[in-house]
């Protein structure tokens, strides 16, 4: 053994006499250490153990406390109260014999040592994902499932239970009550808990649901109405911004005529007099005056003027505000209707007209839109009604490559067979096809097995054409 | 006469890897000793080369083999039945298989195969001497006449390893450091009690506090997956990461920064044939918490902590012993008188010599 310093025993003797001023301490310490008393110590110190539980740390946090037998104080003086109470009441016979001996057995059964006791208020420390973690962890030694612990957070998130309730319920699960979980230094919370379970303790409860909801149920509400007045301004902007542009366009059409189409006024009437004699022939004995003619995109009213002068009544509509008042003021006499087309035609009244005329019109509207206006014209056509549509040809190469762009409004540049095709699929009987207003860009001797023949007879053929349809009775 | 030592590894770093080099310079001295293995790792022994000579040592009547007996060598025990040498098995225990058996069918075979061939070699070479580590080690070998067998500790390097220099950076942090630091040195392997320390650990966390720390010197196998995903389960579940450090294999300097500087030697151990790092902790005064199994207590000697298989008792013993200066004092001394009146080199070599002039007739 190794021999011990002197100096340092008799420095730790004064200690322990001034420290303790007993002389036997002294005595003590100088007896010789036995591997038995180390024994002795560890074995009494075993005794001492608790049954441990739960990880040691959480998330890297050191967990709640080691012993969770800890009772709060508030628990320590409510024992204490019963305990008084229990002594008082066993002077009564049938408290002593009856209900002391079943309250007993729910004492036994309540600190048996084989319950797992877990310390709740310092459960409550927690929140939200660690909170049910280190429930499942504590009560349940396992892991919370993905599922269980999403709908736990959007419980607690959204106030259908609180924790307190989750721990209650949770250790009175069925897991629970197999695992024997009993949670102390919760009683106050659990007073209130049971409470809860009673009928006026649900109506409370449902109250408090009613009203969580009432007020959900307020912000979606005004979520929603200011989400309409967006929309409400929105549309207004879109309102707003398609005038702007109607506003250009419009004024683009102003001086189009004169300053970028090459026939005068009287060259176009005069173009468009082949439509009177078909008029003539095809009505006949009809009083002219009393045909309901329409001209959709009237425009300058160059065929509105020939009609009329040809003894036949007309209306106009065209949308171009800037050219409707430049006519109006021009020809008073005229009846011109400021609207779109589709607009007007889609509440005109079902077989009102007996002729629609629709003038390098519908290359104005997507094929869709033109479709939809062909069709709505059989339905206000009268049987026996015309249709004539006038259009650009697109089988002359500089009609569909470059004329055509001339107008920025121009949308849609139509096939004649597919025009013809889709007025047909509306019902119409197609009269007659014409090829109008021949190019003649640069002028060819057409000669048989000439390979350029074909090419330069589509710069130089028909740039437009025209196709009559009736209403069949 | 010549002598050749055999085992089917010869390792520098391990416990029969020094007992076989130690045997070897003491031998080498007087006689022409030679060592075979199929894996000679140890580089401080002189090997036999080629099969032919093997054949010709062992085929000499008058040369000793000693064999080293620690697991399962099919081809050991063949050059064995042809040998007309004498023989001392050198018996340092095999794991019982059923420590491998849920975790890997291989050990599991190679410890059953090596304990059957323990039963067989003591039938078929009823002439050979037994050499076991200790007494516990010679249960196994009660068939064997009792002028046949002898014990004596291994040999070890502890004296020479120990004069290395720390690796100061451990050190200073382990003596610097106010918690428990606890060590145990041993592979990670089933019967090595990995999973029982982690529950005392936990015991002692949850009841007294977390100023502890638990350091595990020894390599992780792959072939026991399970076994090892199994402890960092439990590591895992009981939160225990922050207190639970796996050192892997390390050299001399880190091994005896962990000795100087660590509080506890704690061996949950549930097999050992002697345990080395026992006696290493004696030596460097480090009080022991021992599991009682095995040769265990008998390596520690008397007046030293050896508890039965309670977690709860482990966790006190180490609350305890953390709050008294005089126990801890008390089980070093004590250990250290142990390690110097049994397992200093001197009195292992004197205890060799004495089984060879006494047993054998050899005079060393």
């Amino acid at each position: 053994m190794k021999t011990k310093n002197i100096d340092q025993m008799i420095n730790e003797m004064q200690c322990i006499v001034k420290k303790t001023g007993e002389i036997d301490s002294i005595v003590d310490n100088c007896d010789e250490i036995t591997v038995e008393q180390i024994y002795s110590e560890i074995e009494r110190l075993s005794k001492t153990l608790n049954r441990p539980s739960g990880p040691v740390r959480y998330f890297g946090k050191l967990s709640i406390p080691l012993n969770n037998n800890q009772e709060h104080g508030v628990m320590r003086s409510v024992k204490y109260e019963l305990r008084q109470l229990d002594k008082v009441c066993s002077k009564n016979s049938f408290y002593k014999n009856v209900i002391r001996v079943g309250l007993k057995k729910l004492y036994i059964h309540m600190s048996n040592k084989n319950h797992k006791i877990v310390n709740g208020r310092q459960l409550l420390q927690y929140d939200g994902a660690e909170f049910v973690q280190i429930l499942y962890l504590e009560f349940f030694t396992r892991e919370v499932d993905t599922e269980d612990l999403e709908n736990y957070i959007r419980g607690l998130e959204n106030g259908d239970f609180n924790k307190i309730d989750l721990i209650m319920n949770l250790a009175h699960s069925e897991e629970g009550r197999k695992k024997r979980v009993y949670v102390s230094s919760i009683f106050s919370y659990k007073i209130k808990w049971v409470l809860k379970k009673t009928f006026i303790g649900r109506m409370i409860q449902k109250c408090r649901r009613t009203h969580r909801e009432l007020e959900n149920l307020k912000r979606q509400i005004q979520i929603v109405n200011k989400r309409l007045e967006e929309i409400e301004e929105e549309k207004a902007n879109l309102v707003k911004q398609q005038e702007e542009d109607k506003e250009i366009y419009d004024l683009l059409y102003l001086h189009y005529n004169e300053k970028l189409l090459p026939d005068s006024r009287e060259k176009v009437k005069n173009k468009s007099k082949k439509y009177i004699q078909r008029l003539d022939n095809y009505f006949g004995t009809k009083e002219k005056a009393n045909l309901k003619i329409i001209d959709l995109g009237c425009g300058e009213c160059e065929w509105m003027e020939l009609l009329l002068e040809n003894g036949y009544d007309v209306i106009g509509v065209d949308s171009n505000h800037e050219v409707v008042c430049k006519m109006k003021q021009i020809y008073p006499q005229f009846s011109i209707i400021e609207n779109n087309a589709i607009a007007y035609v889609n509440q005109a009244p079902s077989g009102s007209a007996d002729v629609i005329t629709a003038f390098h019109m519908i290359e104005h509207m997507d094929a869709l839109t033109g479709m939809k206006l062909i069709k709505q014209c059989y339905r206000v056509l009268k049987p026996g009604g015309m249709l004539i549509l006038e259009t650009p040809n697109p089988a002359n190469i500089l009609t569909s490559t470059y004329y055509f762009h001339l107008d920025p409004t121009h949308v849609n540049i139509i096939p004649s067979e597919f025009l013809a095709f889709v007025i047909e699929e509306c019902g119409f009987k197609v009269v007659e096809k014409m090829l109008l207003d021949t190019l003649n860009y640069a002028p060819y001797e057409y000669k048989e097995n000439d390979a350029i023949s074909d090419i330069m007879f589509r710069f130089n053929m028909e740039q437009a054409y025209s196709i009559r349809a009736v209403k069949e009775k | 006469m010549k002598i050749l030592i055999m085992h089917q590894t010869i390792a520098a770093h391990d416990a029969i890897g020094a007992d076989i080099e130690m045997m070897y310079h003491i031998l080498n001295e007087k006689f022409d000793c030679v060592c075979y293995a199929v894996n000679a790792f140890n580089k401080q022994v002189e090997y036999i080369d080629t099969e032919e000579e093997l054949v010709q040592y062992i085929n000499q009547p008058t040369n000793v083999i000693i064999y080293h007996h620690s697991v399962y060598w099919k081809e050991g025990e063949e050059y064995l039945k042809k040998a007309k040498a004498k023989i001392i098995f050198r018996y340092h225990n095999i794991t019982p298989p059923e420590f491998f058996q849920p975790y890997n069918e291989f050990h599991y075979m190679q410890c059953k195969l090596g304990r059957e061939q323990t039963l067989r070699l003591i039938k078929e070479f009823p002439q050979a001497f037994w050499l076991a580590d200790s007494v516990f080690n010679t249960l196994d070998l009660e068939s064997v006449n009792q002028e046949r067998k002898g014990v004596c500790p291994p040999f070890h390097k502890i004296e020479i390893w120990s004069e290395a220099t720390p690796k100061e950076e451990i050190l200073k942090q382990l003596l610097e450091s106010k918690q428990l630091n606890l060590l145990f040195v041993g592979r990670i392997a089933p019967n090595k009690g990995h999973l029982f320390l982690i529950e005392a650990l936990y015991w002692y966390c949850k009841n007294f506090d977390c100023d502890v720390k638990l350091h595990i010197i020894g390599k992780f196998d792959e072939g026991l997956s399970e076994y090892n995903d199994l402890i960092k389960g439990k590591i895992k579940q009981y939160g225990l990461s922050n207190n639970i450090e796996f050192i892997g294999e390390i050299d001399d300097s880190i091994l005896l920064s962990y000795y100087l500087g660590c509080d506890v030697f704690v061996c949950a151990s549930e097999h050992e044939g002697f345990c080395v790092p026992l006696i290493e902790s004696q030596f460097f005064e480090l009080p022991i918490i021992a599991l009682e199994s095995t040769a265990v207590g008998e390596t520690l000697g008397l007046e030293q902590i050896v508890l039965t298989k309670s977690e709860k008792e482990f966790a006190s013993a180490f609350k305890i012993l953390k709050d008294n200066l005089r126990y801890v004092r008390h089980l070093r001394e004590q250990g250290k008188k142990n390690y110097e009146d049994r397992f200093a080199y001197e009195k292992i070599e004197k205890c060799f010599l004495q089984f060879f002039n006494e047993k054998m007739g050899v005079r060393l």
